[in-house]
């Protein structure tokens, strides 16, 4: 434990700081720091040096290098500078490298100085050249805050959805301030700064002088200001040596300090962390670094090299030309020490450990995937997509896709995978996700990259893609379809779309008949001759209704078969009617059922009556009776009653309301069900004697 | 009637919050697009808006116009449009072709796209190649959760039954894992899952990954719902395709019952306009009925009708003036009742007795037709009512009392002679059924059983052959393939010979459908079949293996219907007449014959708290894989899974591990949630309301959309369009 508490150092009562080193810097720097354009990124990303000749106005001949370092100073590239004069270079969330051109031009690169884009700043900007130029991080993104020759502000608030707001001007301001920054609130950037006593706050529209609450008189000017990570605090420099800190909304005064130092600081950062005790500014001097807080006495450091301050979200970074050190608030326990590495805003920590680890160029993939894991584990926060896609962006695609493997949630996998050409991976990770839209998105790219015949067997192995695209293309595109029925060699689903396409695509009647002969062909080869016949015994009857529809007028087309007899017979054609059913082998009872009913409907009785004497009924007489009844026929009905088998016998005399021979009949059949039947129609005067005589067979009956 | 809750029976939670929810959110969207507006709805999401938002809401929030999205182009003048619909691709084609008419007639407007529940990827796709993306800007409505009533909750996507278990299509499912979370976030998480079904599992599982991804406030809350149930259609076809024979389920068979309202046409309410009657727990009469077997309704009805007539007899010896007081103030207060009472039991009398009353029996009664119904006895002309959508109801109800009861209509036939148009309540019961109900229930009851199979195919035949209805005849052949584990192939083929003949060839496509969805198969010869299954199964459990071919996923969707049927006893065994008046089970729900399988599957899952003993069953509904039960870590509360390892540091894999007094108090959590994916009948919900008066559970009901035999033959149906 005593390593871990050796370098602690109180501020105040609550709150331990350390500083200890993350590397030693593997660069071997030619120049000074001091003597470079340092742009660091944060969240322990790399490091851009650019040597700054134009400062010391040698001449224009020597072009500068610009170099960009891991965090740990490997040499990621370099590269000859051969645009404009730059002034000032900052990162983008995205780890882009920006660089702020004194013609207000702004040129991105990438991380290995590939140049991405450039864009610039305005007009306004590139007649009174830019004096001074802050790259700075909100919610919105990246931004470029410009502070031009004519002490104009200038700034987009992302440079990923570019939009110039050139800021009011401050009035009277006849010189350069003495320091401004850019603030964030309500999702708005301003502008803050200094000029002698005073400071101003400029928005879209407005300057407005702001006054530091329990600032002490006597100031006359100040000489740095610093933002916290988080846009929440404020620290300002006095030419007293006094520092100020308090909320960035002027509103509350946290605490002050007086370092007694008046000479102006190199730099002034915040140091705080999410949920941190306390809250401290650290400021550095040339060789002195100092920690002040809420507190009577500041914790001191003494600074060997040049070095140049980082914040972070969790403390700061303090890079020399030897060291790499991180100074931030102790947890207060030494239980939590062990847990910062876990905690989300130890994020800094892993960032930079696996940005190391992913350049280890000689490990293999599989160590390299495996030694990330166990470091971060599950930790909540950690994206191991994000860490793949930086894999990526180093040229590691193998380590990437290996890296993804440790990423739960399937969907986050997919948009990395589809970019590295992994899309079959994509696909079945998209599947895993049970998100259709995502996996719909991958179909989309595979059908664009694969030729057809690979894209079609891609989707054989993985049913849920290929219904989704089933599905779609059934509205969509409905030859694909058959397409990929074909592929499929699903002569089944075939026959069921040239079936369909029979009556929902084609017109004509030859037409309709060729798409059914295809049908039928399909159904054979699917080896389902009872959907072949039947598509076969289809073609028949379309080509006989369409010859129906000639030869008698009136409408055949599309009806069921049953429906064509019975429209025959409706309209008088009992031959064609007969022929018809005999050519389709319609069974007997239907026959009957739909004569029965066709003739029934036209109310003709004697046809009807003939019909019956045809040939013994199939169906029996009891429809007969019924639908006589239905036609409120009651003397048809009576003849078909008597013809009734004696099985329903008593039904079809109920049914024509002869009660009593129904009970007649029951007390012959002994049956009680028949008994209770009649007995229930038993309602009128007139049953009375037959329900009497009903009950007297019961009884009887009960007595045997 | 109506059997009160156990005293300690749980409250329901208050459901209502998701109706203002989806309105809040509905009105934010509506002022996205400030100012005058006309609104383009989508038909099948009318009924739903109108529960949520009526048109003067709607009015408030500044729409116009509304018109529905149909075929026909309409010419709105209105300068910001804005549609609500489904995310369909044929309406993505609607509002191209409008905007793009709009563009060739240089005309510019603000078009606005809310897609309801949500929006796919490939509508936006059809927006981008339609070349109207830029001109359209697209929202969504995640409006997914309709309350019908205190304990019935719909999605309202009947879609999903045929997008899932017939096109194989996932993409709903995302709806439900977000109507889930939704559900946890505002009434607390569900200490105990229970669920059975591929769709099921893969619903939960995605669902668990959101709540613990999103680490939502849900954790802290304390459950209110103690048990969730998720559960496939497919694991019981059967009873989604019984004929109804609870109130509600009849009701619903009979005149469709539509978001929770029915709408009486013209034919039954004999005048011009249609009626629309809400059919919830807020009707007290209604709520009384709806669980009950519609035998008894009869009964209950004639009480209650009984009692009115004695009111109405009180009129006696009053002369004309007080008569007419009479009808004006205390029939006022009756009106209401009355007309409900008096259209339930007409409709009863449509169903329930199907042989047409002689229509000579009351014909004595009433005079020349069409003229409005009078009092002989004091002589007063109804007429002075005016004919108000109350009268037609009383109307009907004393012609059907006089059409059941002829001798006891004495009484009511010395008070009123009923004057009416019965035509059309007539013509109903014409179209009706052109058989028997009673033989219909017979035969279905045959089939549950297994007895008499010959008989019950050759009554399907002749339903056929007569062309009684094609959704009906479609319903028993799938009714008896089920519960026969297939057709015999001679019947297979016979019985689709006949169909195609009677209702035409595109048929086929059905019967192709209805395989691979596997309601109607043939059964494959007996020996091969023990080996190719087990071959087949492993096909189809082995996910590399990936592709199955239709024949065999219906092979591995053998119904073991016979077989589970006896593991789970669902037919019951009785000595005597049941008696549907003190039912006993859940039984009573199909008349006592058979016990609807998945509410047998839910209770005992229920009972046990695990599947355990069940493991027969779940292999007999091939679902080995698919059945899952899990609780909730008590430790922090809710969060991490038993079988995982929790979040807050408890390393725990079973579920004895958990403290006694943490078990107690979830297992004491007598709300139950239970998810129908794919949709469940009324039939159902009414058994689970008695299982949960029988055990003093509350059952919440969650489906897709309601739905009965119909619902699911017309979506695996082919249709000419």
């Amino acid at each position: 434990m005593d390593c871990y508490t050796a370098n602690w150092n109180p501020l105040g009562d609550s709150a331990f700081y350390r500083k200890y080193e993350l590397y030693s810097m593997d660069w071997d720097l030619k120049e000074e720091l001091r003597d470079c354009l340092v742009a660091a990124a944060p969240y322990g990303g790399p490091i851009a040096l650019l040597r700054n000749p134009w400062r010391k106005e040698k001449a224009a001949s020597v072009r500068p290098m610009l170099e960009i370092y891991s965090a740990s100073g490997v040499p990621l590239v370099s590269l000859l500078w051969k645009s404009g004069p730059v002034v000032s270079m900052g990162w983008s969330a995205e780890e882009e490298l920006l660089c702020v051109q004194e013609d207000g031009a702004v040129l991105v690169y990438g991380l290995h100085g590939d140049f991405r884009r450039h864009f610039s700043m305005g007009n306004e900007v590139l007649q009174n050249r830019v004096l001074d130029a802050r790259i700075f991080h909100t919610e919105l993104g990246s931004g470029v805050a410009i502070l031009t020759g004519a002490h104009r502000f200038t700034l987009s608030a992302n440079v990923g959805d570019l939009k110039l707001r050139r800021m009011p001007e401050v009035p009277g301001l006849q010189s350069a301030p003495s320091c401004w920054t850019t603030l964030f609130q309500e999702r708005v950037a301003h502008i803050l700064l200094a000029v002698g006593p005073d400071l101003y706050l400029l928005d879209h529209a407005t300057c407005s002088v702001v006054t530091p609450p329990g600032l002490p008189p006597g100031v006359t000017s100040f000489l740095q200001m610093a933002v916290s990570f988080t846009y929440r605090h404020l620290a300002l420099f006095t030419d007293t040596g006094y520092i100020w800190m308090g909320t960035a909304s002027f509103t509350d005064k946290l605490c002050e300090f007086n370092c007694n130092i008046r000479a102006p600081p190199k730099q002034m950062v915040w140091c705080t962390r999410p949920r941190s005790k306390e809250r401290a500014v650290v400021v550095a001097w040339e060789r002195r670094l100092m920690v002040v807080g809420n507190a009577p006495e500041s914790i001191q450091f003494v600074l060997d090299e040049d070095s140049y301050l980082v914040p972070e979200l969790d403390g700061v970074r303090i890079f020399s030309r030897n060291t790499h050190e991180f100074l931030h608030e102790v947890p207060v326990t030494s239980e939590e020490i062990f847990k910062i590495a876990s905690m989300a805003p130890g994020a800094l920590l892993l960032e930079a450990q696996k940005e190391y680890e992913v350049q280890q160029k000689d490990v293999s993939d599989e160590d390299v995937a495996r030694a990330i894991n166990q470091k971060l584990g599950d930790t909540p926060g950690v994206s191991y997509s994000d860490i793949a896609a930086r894999a990526y962006g180093c040229g590691r695609t193998e380590l990437a896709i290996k890296l993804l493997e440790y990423e739960p949630r399937s969907g986050e996998q997919v948009p990395l995978l589809l970019k590295m050409k992994r899309s079959k991976l994509a696909l079945s990770k998209a599947i895993e996700s049970g998100d259709t839209d995502l996996v719909f998105t991958v179909l989309l790219h595979l059908k664009n990259e694969l030729n057809r015949g690979d894209f079609f067997m891609t989707l054989r192995n993985q049913p849920m893609a290929l219904s989704l695209y089933r599905q779609f293309c059934k509205h969509q595109e409905l030859e694909t379809l058959k397409d990929l029925y074909n592929q499929d060699d699903n002569h089944q689903e075939l026959g069921s779309f040239h079936l369909r396409a029979s009556y929902a695509a084609e017109e004509r009647i030859e037409g309709r008949v060729a798409a059914l002969q295809i049908a039928a062909d399909a159904f054979y080869k699917a080896k389902n001759e009872f959907a072949a016949k039947a598509t076969e015994d289809q073609m028949r009857l379309l080509r006989l209704q369409r010859r129906l529809e000639d030869e008698l007028g009136g409408q055949f087309l599309d009806l069921s078969l049953h429906d064509t007899v019975t429209t025959l017979i409706v309209g008088g054609h009992n031959k064609r009617a007969e022929q018809l059913s005999r050519d389709f082998r319609i069974p007997d009872k239907r026959l009957w059922w739909l004569k029965l009913t066709a003739l029934a409907d036209l109310e003709d009785w004697e046809e009807l009556e003939k019909f019956s004497k045809s040939k013994k009924s199939p169906i029996g007489y009891l429809p007969f009776v019924e639908i006589c009844m239905k036609q409120h026929n009651k003397y048809e009905a009576k003849k078909y009653a008597s013809r009734v088998g004696p099985e329903q016998k008593v039904k079809a005399l109920l049914l024509v309301g002869d009660v009593a021979q129904a009970a007649d009949v029951a007390i012959e059949h002994r049956s009680e069900a028949e008994l209770s039947l009649v007995l229930s129609h038993c309602t009128g005067a007139s049953d009375g004697a037959t329900a009497d005589k009903i009950q007297r067979a019961r009884t009887q009956a009960q007595k045997k | 009637m109506a059997f009160p809750h156990r005293p300690d029976a749980p409250e329901l939670p208050d459901f209502s919050m998701l109706k203002r929810l989806a309105r809040d959110q509905l009105i934010y969207l509506l002022e996205q697009l400030p100012g005058k507006k006309d609104l383009f709805i989508e038909p099948d999401l009318m009924s739903p808006l109108d529960r949520i938002a009526n048109v003067s809401i709607l009015k408030q929030h500044e729409v116009d116009k509304l018109y529905k999205v149909e075929n026909k182009l309409v010419l709105s003048s209105n300068e910001q449009l804005c549609f609500l619909v489904r995310p369909r691709i044929k309406n993505m084609y609607y509002i191209a072709n409008l905007v793009k008419a709009d563009k060739l007639a240089g005309r510019t407007r603000k078009y606005k796209v809310i897609f309801s529940p949500q929006k796919f990827y490939a509508c936006e796709m059809v927006l981008e190649e339609e070349g109207i993306y830029g001109d359209v800007s697209c929202d969504e409505w995640a409006f997914s959760l309709l309350p019908l009533d205190v304990d019935l909750l719909s999605m309202e996507l009947p879609e999903f039954f045929r997008d899932y278990f017939l096109e194989g299509d996932q993409r709903w499912i995302n709806t439900v894992t977000q109507a889930l979370h939704l559900l946890s976030t505002l009434y607390g998480p569900f200490p105990n899952s229970y669920g059975i079904g591929r769709c099921a599992k893969m619903s939960y599982e995605l669902w668990r990954k959101l709540e613990e991804e999103e680490e939502s406030e849900t954790k802290s809350r304390r459950p209110e719902i103690g048990h969730i149930f998720l559960l496939d259609r497919d694991m019981d076809f059967v009873t989604a395709l019984c004929s109804q024979v609870v109130y509600e389920g009849l009701v619903d068979d009979t005149f469709r019952i539509k978001c929770g309202s029915v709408d009486f046409g013209p034919e039954v309410t004999s005048s011009e306009k249609s009626l629309k009657v809400l059919l919830n727990a807020d009707d007290k009469v209604f709520s009384e009925i709806r669980n009950e077997h519609f035998s008894n309704v009869f009964g209950f009805l004639s009480q209650k009708a009984r009692n009115l007539q004695s009111q109405y007899d009180r009129r006696r010896g009053m002369d004309i003036k007080q008569m007419k007081n009479f009808v004006s103030q205390e029939l006022k207060g009756l009106k209401q009742e009355h007309r409900l009472l008096s259209l339930r039991r007409c409709q009863l009398g449509m169903r329930g007795e199907v042989t047409v009353p002689p229509a000579d029996a009351a014909k004595g009664l009433y005079f020349p037709r069409r003229d409005p119904w009078l009092l002989v006895g004091g002589g007063l002309l109804w007429s002075q009512m005016g004919k108000s959508t109350s009268t037609f109801c009383l109307k009907i109800f004393f012609l059907w009392t006089i059409k059941r009861h002829p001798s006891r209509t004495s009484n009511v036939s010395s008070l009123f002679v009923i004057l009416a148009d019965i035509g059309a309540c007539e013509s109903i019961m014409k179209k009706k059924t052109k058989q028997d109900f009673q033989e219909l229930i017979k035969t279905e009851h045959a089939l549950l059983e297994g007895f008499n199979i010959r008989e019950s195919t050759s009554y399907i035949e002749e339903h056929i052959d007569r062309q009684v209805s094609p959704i009906e005849s479609l319903r028993l052949m799938c009714l008896l393939s089920i519960t026969e584990n297939g057709l015999i192939p001679k019947d297979y083929r016979s019985l689709k010979t006949q169909y195609l003949q009677s209702y035409g060839p595109e048929h086929l496509l059905t019967f192709s459908n209805l395989r691979r969805a596997g309601l109607l198969t043939e059964q494959a010869p007996g020996d091969t079949l023990t080996a190719m299954e087990s071959k087949v199964s492993k096909l189809v459990t082995d996910k590399a293996a990936g592709k199955i071919t239709d024949a065999f996923s219906s092979l591995a969707k053998r119904s073991n219907f016979r077989a589970i049927s006896k593991k789970l006893n669902l037919i019951p065994r009785v000595d005597g007449e049941y008696d549907l008046k003190v039912p006993r089970d859940m039984a009573y729900v199909f008349s006592g014959a058979y016990v609807p399988l998945s509410c047998r599957i839910i209770e005992q899952v229920l009972e046990r708290r695990s599947w355990q003993g069940l493991e027969e069953v779940v292999r007999l509904l091939n679902c080995s894989e698919y059945s899952f039960a899990g609780m909730w870590c008590g430790g922090c509360g809710w969060g991490c899974h038993l079988v995982l390892v929790c979040q807050c540091g408890a390393e725990a894999t079973d579920p004895t591990d958990m403290t006694k007094e943490d078990r107690a108090s979830s297992e004491s959590l007598r709300l139950i949630l239970v998810v129908f994916l794919g949709g469940c009948t009324f039939s159902e919900i009414s058994a689970l309301r008695f299982l949960g008066r029988e055990k003093g559970y509350r059952f919440i009901f969650l489906t897709t959309a309601v739905t009965n035999s119909a619902r699911l033959m017309e979506a695996m149906s082919e249709v000419k369009t």
